[in-house]
């Protein structure tokens, strides 16, 4: 890595530091608070077994909490504890500090969720997404959700009346796995240092122009996901996202390019998009309609899923949410159906 | 593209963008219930102001401010809009409306309104009216119809005023005071809007749904 970028890095690093450690003197705990989200599912799954086609189960898929503590005017630190399926999987989604006491940025130090397109980061959970399971994009060709330690730099300016101009900065630890490992779901992030550490921190962004009834974003991200004796392995992912809204109706896309380094000196090649249009009736219910596509290099892999919603808003914190998804699958020599049907009650608190 | 260069064009993009950006900001013309409405909807369901306390909202819009990326205007606009609601509902506890009755959120951003009521050349409709623009509409719509910009993401939803049996029954003086206190997930404006403001936006009303008492 040359001097000059590693030392920019170093600089950065600092910078936030030192704002934290700037504002420490005076920082008492004057508020925490707690909130979170709560979803109970029943799941159906077509199982491509003649004898067994349909598995079905409850799942207690999350019950996030939420802790937000505030020390001072400008110093803050947010974080989430996600039990997943009853406990199963216990992570920390997010955990960080942040220094908001520049107008226009915002310094972020610690663990984030990364900002890429909009899935990632802003609409994945359950109480916010519109469907009870992630577009077949956000499992094939990102592995949302995806959060990583690191620093970021994100903040807004307005553009004329009721828009703005977002922007994110960030570098972070990186996706690390297997070299060659065309499953994306086996990525994990570089929490802290280990025995077969590399030093290659990932970098990316998102920008994004919000119009008072519409929005987009360009986002990236590249870094080495592994090493081998000879070489650094890197993977980049770009990704477009939209939205339009027009009074109940939210129309939203993203569209996903993944380009993965072989040891074969080849690129593993992939793309996936989703598009969703809901409508929001005065009657507390909200048709969904969403399609989700997944675009191998290789032969087998791409899949299609077609997905068909209806949300019952109980009350300004409840929903009761049914999706059905017809999901099909291109394997080597066949097409395979992996439909499932999820009724999924969610809770905000 | 080899991985140096991939490197260097991500770099290169991110800085490019951070130049671009513009270095100052236009002031929003927006009160805070409407940048409530169009900024918090955008991603998700509207939580209503009596859903947390004015403490449990500061952190909130501090967090939201981040995810959200809003501008500092909007954080601020937002703030003041969600906090002042909360005391009110603290102040002036109501109990939480049945299903179907009258329920709706109103807007408390102090400074948006004495800009637009400070022509005085104005009849108390034609102020009433530029208050209710203000505060009443993201939710009520522009004619009064529920059917305003928050209202697809509020459960319950804001009332149709003009179809409100509980509008036309009430006096001048009992709708101020509707106004003044609130209910259910609608705050009260005792505290942010004058007796006068309160009046003319009565006024308003009455051209509204059509009645006069």
């Amino acid at each position: 890595m040359p001097k000059c970028v590693r030392s920019v890095r170093l600089a950065f690093v600092l910078s936030v530091m030192l704002a934290a450690l700037a504002a420490a003197p005076e920082a008492q705990a004057q508020l925490l608070k707690l909130s979170g989200y709560a979803d109970f599912e029943w799941v159906a799954t077509e199982t491509n077994d003649p004898t067994d086609e349909w598995h079905h189960f409850f799942d207690d898929h999350h019950f996030n909490l939420i802790g937000l503590a505030w020390v001072t005017d400008d110093l803050y630190g947010a974080v989430e504890v996600e039990y997943e399926h009853a406990g199963e999987e216990i992570a920390l989604e997010y955990g960080y500090v942040s220094y908001v006491g520049i107008p226009h940025l915002r310094l972020v130090g610690g663990k984030f969720i990364v900002p890429f397109n909009h899935w990632n980061r802003d609409i994945h959970p359950s109480f916010i997404s519109k469907m009870p399971d992630r577009p077949i994009v956000y499992n094939n060709v990102f592995p949302s959700t995806y959060s990583d330690v690191g620093v970021l730099a994100t903040g807004a300016s307005a553009v004329g009346n009721r828009s703005r101009i977002t922007y994110d900065v960030y570098v972070v630890n990186g996706l690390k796995g297997d070299a060659d490992d065309g499953n994306f779901r086996h990525l994990t992030a570089n929490d802290r240092e280990k025995p077969d550490r590399d030093d290659n921190k990932a970098v990316g962004g998102r920008l994004g122009i919000e119009l008072p009834q519409a929005g987009f974003g360009v986002s990236a991200y590249s870094g080495n996901y592994a090493k081998t004796e000879t070489e650094d392995l890197g993977i980049t992912f770009l990704g477009l996202d939209g939205e339009v809204h027009w009074r109940g109706l939210e129309v939203r896309g993203e569209y996903v390019r993944a380009s993965q380094d072989l040891t074969t000196g080849d690129e593993n090649e992939r793309s996936g998009y989703y598009v969703q249009a809901s409508y929001a009736t005065q009657a507390n219910f909200e048709p969904v309609l969403r399609f989700s596509s997944v675009d191998f290099e290789e032969a087998s892999g791409d899949a299609r899923e077609l997905g068909i919603g209806v949300n019952y808003f109980i009350s300004a914190s409840g929903t009761l949410r049914f999706g059905y998804y017809f999901e099909t699958e291109d394997d080597a020599e066949f097409e395979k159906d992996n439909d499932k049907f999820i009724t999924q009650f969610v809770v905000v608190f | 593209m080899t991985k140096r260069n991939r490197h260097s064009s991500i770099w290169a993009g991110l800085v490019g963008v951070l130049l671009l950006l513009p270095v100052t900001s236009v002031s929003a013309q927006e009160s805070g219930a409407e940048m409530w409405g169009r900024a918090c909807g955008r991603c998700h369901r509207i939580q209503p102001p009596n859903k947390y306390d004015a403490d449990a909202w500061h952190a909130i819009t501090v967090h939201m401010a981040l995810t959200a990326r809003l501008t500092p205007q909007e954080e601020e606009g937002i703030r003041e809009f969600l906090m002042g609601a909360a005391r009110q509902v603290a102040e002036n506890p109501t109990p939480r409306p049945e299903r179907g009755e009258l329920a709706s959120v109103a807007s408390a951003d102090p400074n948006v309104v004495s800009i637009v009521i400070s022509r005085s050349d104005s009849t108390p409709a034609e102020r009433g009216a530029r208050v209710y623009g203000a505060q009443c509409k993201v939710c009520h719509g522009e004619k009064g119809k529920g059917d305003g910009p928050a209202a697809v993401g509020l459960t319950p939803r804001p009332s149709d005023l003009t179809q409100s049996e509980l509008l036309r029954a009430m006096s001048d003086e009992e709708l101020v005071e509707f106004l003044a206190v609130g209910k259910g997930t609608m705050p009260g404006f005792r505290e942010i809007l004058t007796e006068q403001e309160l009046e003319d936006v009565v006024e308003w009303l009455r051209s509204l749904i059509g009645s006069s008492k």
